[in-house]
């Protein structure tokens, strides 16, 4: 087996997870399209018609293949599996991230 | 024009035949998956084409949504969930044509007419819910191709609870998805 598979996917998706809700949390700046204008703009905050949601994905992706690869860099010359507790506590932390993300956004958004 | 618009309908029909395929693909994963629970490893072959094919759905489904989204987010959204006028004189025609044709009682006009904004924002859930199930789809995907349950059975309980966020947030998504695209289509109550 390959053990930098396992820390890989997991730092992937607890980066991108984290990376895609960034934006929304710190108001951090990020790509909006202007579908009127049709034009590309950077920015924190915009008036309700243009969208970031796209600029939001790319932090998403671009944390996912930063974190996942870098793991994978790092770990690809350890031989042995992870331990038991490894693989219980990437599980946990991966599934609880997801978790968490989805309730915040849920709770932000509810009707 | 805004991007992609006057291709909107057949995306919108490609959109919805994708994610059909996509609810129906992530459903049979998870409960093909309930097996390993118990040691039987008997269908792994064609539960990991399950997962290529759930992955291929869930990011052609999310594409095609992405594509489509800037047409959804003026014409829709800004025109018509989020402009109350727009809500009101719709259902005043609508009423008016119920008296017009005289066959079926009118449905009660309501004292005030809602906006639908309530509805756009179950919308804006689900566009976060499925971009976070596009990225279990394709690590789900990844593990069933390199660290598959069979071969390390440790890895078991990331792969399960990846094929429960991929397969909820696929309904999730289908049902919000017509439940938006319903209240233009059968008006419904305001």
């Amino acid at each position: 087996m390959k053990p930098n598979v396992f820390y890989g996917v997991c730092a992937a998706i607890v980066a991108f997870t984290l990376m895609y809700t960034l934006p929304i949390y710190a108001r951090v700046p990020r790509t909006f399209y202007d579908p009127l204008a049709r034009r590309w703009f950077v920015a924190s905050s915009a008036p309700p018609v243009p969208m970031g949601y796209w600029g939001q994905i790319v932090w998403g992706i671009a944390g996912a293949l930063i974190a996942g690869g870098g793991v994978m860099m790092l770990t690809s010359r350890k031989k042995s599996a992870p331990s038991d507790r490894a693989f219980a506590l990437g599980a946990a932390w991966t599934l609880t991230t997801i978790a968490i993300v989805l309730g915040y956004f849920t709770w932000n958004n509810w009707p | 024009m805004i991007f992609l618009e006057a291709f909107a309908r057949p995306l919108m029909i490609c959109h919805a035949i994708a994610a059909a395929v996509l609810v129906g693909a992530t459903t049979h994963h998870l409960l093909w998956c309930r097996h390993y629970f118990f040691g039987k490893y008997g269908q792994a072959k064609a539960e990991r084409r399950f997962a290529t094919i759930c992955a291929i759905a869930f990011v052609s489904t999310f594409a095609i949504g992405n594509l489509l989204y800037p047409t959804y987010k003026v014409r829709v959204r800004a025109e018509y969930f989020d402009n109350g006028p727009a809500i009101a004189a719709e259902a005043k025609l609508r009423a008016e044509n119920h008296h017009a044709l005289g066959n079926t009682p009118p449905p009660p006009m309501p004292a005030t007419v809602m906006s639908l904004s309530p509805i756009a924002r179950l919308f804006d859930i689900k566009e976060h819910w499925v971009a976070l199930g596009c990225m279990a789809s394709v690590a789900l995907w990844i593990l069933s191709r390199k660290l598959h349950p069979k071969d390390e059975p440790r890895v078991l309980p990331l792969y399960l609870g990846l094929s429960a966020v991929q397969c909820g947030t696929a309904w999730f998504g289908a049902i919000v998805g017509l439940t938006t695209a319903s209240y233009r289509a059968l008006g419904g109550p305001v």
